[in-house]
């Protein structure tokens, strides 16, 4: 099933889970570097930013390689045909690369794998129900994250399965409708929990990854189920209620307990059992309760709300990083990332682009003011 | 961690029952990191209060709470400072290893206080007089001076767009072309100035070994700004678009030359994707002068070649340098 060979797989894992013990130093150096000499595999990995690489090149020479066989034999007369073989064509360089050159998450078969299932969607472009396409493209997704234990694909899995199965609820009219957000909650509940259990499993070794990105986009689903603007806009949108500013929702007291509560819970749960994994989704949740509440309940003005919001941040992690200056309920704020100085780097690059902007928005008030200095042109020299 | 791979490990006899009982017991005790959530928080805060304010005073800027606005900005922006000058270590020309914690983060809040200020003291009683320059040039030699006394990245990244903003162009690193879209000639040779004067700044850091750490800041922004400055300038001027080709492939080798002493796969991956783009945009423009179908298969065949050929150039590098 797994297209790699399984013994460089597990190899693969073990380096990464000793190299990670010895990071953190439960294990030294010598003993490091003889598992890694013993459990050697050829894989095919390259760094991260090799790999963006890789990723734009294989798509443009696809698209090229793509468009040359469209031209060739004039198969643009039938798309879907054309967009088949493309498709297949994109797998049999997939499992060529992955073969015989062992590629694995080097960008190259990460490429292709999009390449397949984009033109596998492409040629349903004439379907006016989404059903079937959704179905399709669930199980392709699906074999190409078993066979090449891709983590996006699983996660696309996941979410093409839930969308058929939403599909499937719209059709069975009002009751579905109606029912729609708590079984699309309980669908993503139910598939953290079979995730969860799998991962425990030891022959989900290879899956470890995909696994835990399936278990983050469950979460999030999880609450955008039962997030109030999410619902309302929805259920407004697709089923023709014309909702007025003040119309409320059957059920939106339910909705807004959600949408306040999951996140808190969320966070709650990840500090009561040491899982970063909930915690920082409970964070970014935050701030989509915050954005929830400010589309109904405007009661400051937006500019306002982010002075005060801010300066709550700040003290808030001002004192939870002096409190964890010294480790306590096993957590601590001590940096255990090596490589301080990428980081570092990445940092600076971050706030330039965060803050640059509004240096560049007030300069371009200036030149306003300016009477176009800078484009000179009928400028006057007086402001 | 899966225990099991542990077990296995065990049983070949690679680790020892003591080394396995380690691994376990850290898993099961060692306390677990939050310094990337809680900075994350604290930059968050940063940017959402320093953003809430500066449009704060713009809107408030005829009513009487203005003054009080501006007084606490003032004040923020000086307690700041003052918390940071009185923390800092001084001036030193390497690295400075000891930080405290919050020191970076309330650096960059004064800072930002300031540009806030700055903005507004020259938009109402135009403080800097009718010279504009002098408004963003102000800022940022302060930005400058702060970032080498107090030893801080992010306020260098700071003072750089600063920089860039006051010789006209508005960068922030992804925004590069957007400013330079304008197709402005003088934009172009700007660009390719400022590219050349960060570039030469990140040699000096390096020989004078003046806050070597801060070469890759600013060879990452030269860079960049010169890369996208020629492509610019190949785009726009129409007649001489080739030309641009003699600045540009002499300049990717010796990034990509420079870039494997260094060990940086991030330089040689926008070294050769530049390249790649102007020599396409060079190699189009050729085929194009077919003037009918055929141009289509040439320049499909070139594409295909030319990313096979860059895919294992780059398997290469990274071959090369993992070595």
């Amino acid at each position: 099933m797994i297209a790699y060979n399984t013994t460089w797989l597990y190899n693969k894992h073990v380096q990464d889970e000793v190299s990670e013990s010895f990071n953190n130093e439960s294990i030294d150096a010598d003993t490091y570097k003889l598992i890694l000499a013993t459990k050697e595999n050829k894989l095919y990995t390259p760094s991260f930013f090799i790999k963006v690489g890789l990723v734009i090149l294989t798509l443009v020479g696809i698209s090229s390689a793509s468009g040359l066989i469209g031209l060739l034999t004039s198969a643009f007369d039938s798309i879907p045909a054309f967009c088949i073989v493309n498709a297949a064509i994109c797998y049999a360089a997939l499992e060529f690369f992955v073969r015989t050159k062992y590629h694995y998450n080097s960008g190259v078969d990460n490429a292709l794998q999009i390449a397949v299932l984009i033109f596998f969607a492409s040629s349903f472009y004439n379907y006016n129900d989404l059903l079937f396409p959704c179905f399709c493209l669930m199980a392709v997704s699906f074999l190409l994250f078993t066979r090449f234990t891709d983590a996006f694909m699983a996660v696309l899995f996941f979410l093409l399965l839930e969308s058929f199965l939403f599909l499937l609820l719209l059709k069975t009219g009002s009751f579905g409708k109606m029912a729609a957000p708590f079984v699309m909650m309980a669908t993503s509940a139910f598939a953290y929990f079979i995730v969860n259990h799998l991962s425990k499993k030891k022959q989900s070794l290879f899956y470890l990854f995909s696994f835990d990105s399936i278990k983050v986009t469950a979460l999030f689903l999880f609450y955008a189920a039962g997030n109030y603007f999410v619902v309302r806009e929805l259920s407004n949108s697709m089923f023709d209620l014309h909702l007025t500013a003040k119309d409320g929702i059957p059920f939106g007291w339910l909705f807004w307990i959600f949408t306040v509560a999951i996140p808190i819970i969320y966070i709650g749960y990840g500090i009561r059992k040491r899982s970063l994994l909930f915690i920082r989704t409970g964070l970014v949740l935050i701030a989509v309760i915050v954005f929830t509440v400010r589309s109904y309940y405007a009661v400051l003005p937006i500019e306002t709300a982010m002075v005060f919001g801010g300066i709550v941040l700040i003290v808030i992690s001002y004192i939870l990083i002096k409190y964890l200056q010294t480790p306590k309920h096993r957590f601590t704020f001590k940096n255990t990332v090596k490589n301080k100085e990428g980081l570092a780097n990445i940092e600076a690059l971050l706030i330039a682009e965060a803050f640059g902007k509004r240096i560049v928005g007030n300069n371009v008030n200036d030149v306003t003011f300016g009477g176009g200095s800078a484009g000179g042109a009928g400028a006057t020299g007086t402001f | 961690m899966h225990q099991g791979v542990f077990d296995q490990l065990k049983e070949e006899g690679l680790i020892t029952e003591a080394q396995s009982l380690k691994v376990v017991a850290y898993h099961q005790q060692a306390p677990i990191s939050v310094h990337w959530e809680l900075t994350t928080l604290l930059s968050l805060g940063i940017l959402i209060l320093t953003s809430g304010l500066g449009v704060l005073v713009y809107k408030n800027i005829d009513s009487i709470g203005h003054l009080t606005i501006i007084g606490f900005t003032a004040a923020a922006c000086v307690a700041c400072f003052v918390w940071c000058l009185k923390h800092a270590q001084g001036f030193t020309k390497s690295k400075v290893l000891s930080h405290m914690v919050m020191y970076d983060y309330v650096l960059l809040l004064g800072c930002l206080l300031l540009l806030t200020l700055t903005s507004y003291l020259q938009f109402q009683y135009n403080f800097f007089g009718a010279n504009w320059g002098l408004a963003t040039f102000i800022p940022m030699v302060i930005l400058f001076i702060t970032a080498y006394y107090f030893d801080h990245l992010g306020v260098l990244s700071l003072a750089i767009t600063n920089l860039a903003t006051w010789a006209g162009i508005a960068v922030a690193p992804l925004n590069i072309f957007n400013g330079l879209g304008e197709n402005n000639s003088t934009i172009i040779f700007t660009g390719l100035a400022l590219g050349a004067l960060l570039m030469a700044a990140s040699l000096t850091s390096v020989h004078k070994k003046l806050k070597d750490h801060f070469a890759f800041t600013y060879k990452n922004f030269g860079l960049n700004i010169l890369f996208i400055s020629i492509l610019a300038g190949m785009f726009h001027f129409d007649s001489v678009y080739a030309l641009w080709l003699i600045f540009l492939l002499p300049m990717s080798i010796y990034v990509v030359q420079q870039a494997t002493k260094e060990s940086s796969f991030y330089f040689i991956l926008i070294a050769v994707l530049y390249a790649f783009t102007g020599i396409s945009y060079v190699v189009i423009k050729l085929c194009m002068l077919i003037g009918d179908i055929g141009a289509f298969y040439l320049c499909f065949i070139y594409f295909i070649g030319s990313c096979i050929g860059l895919i294992y150039l780059l398997i290469h590098f990274n071959k090369m340098l993992k070595r």
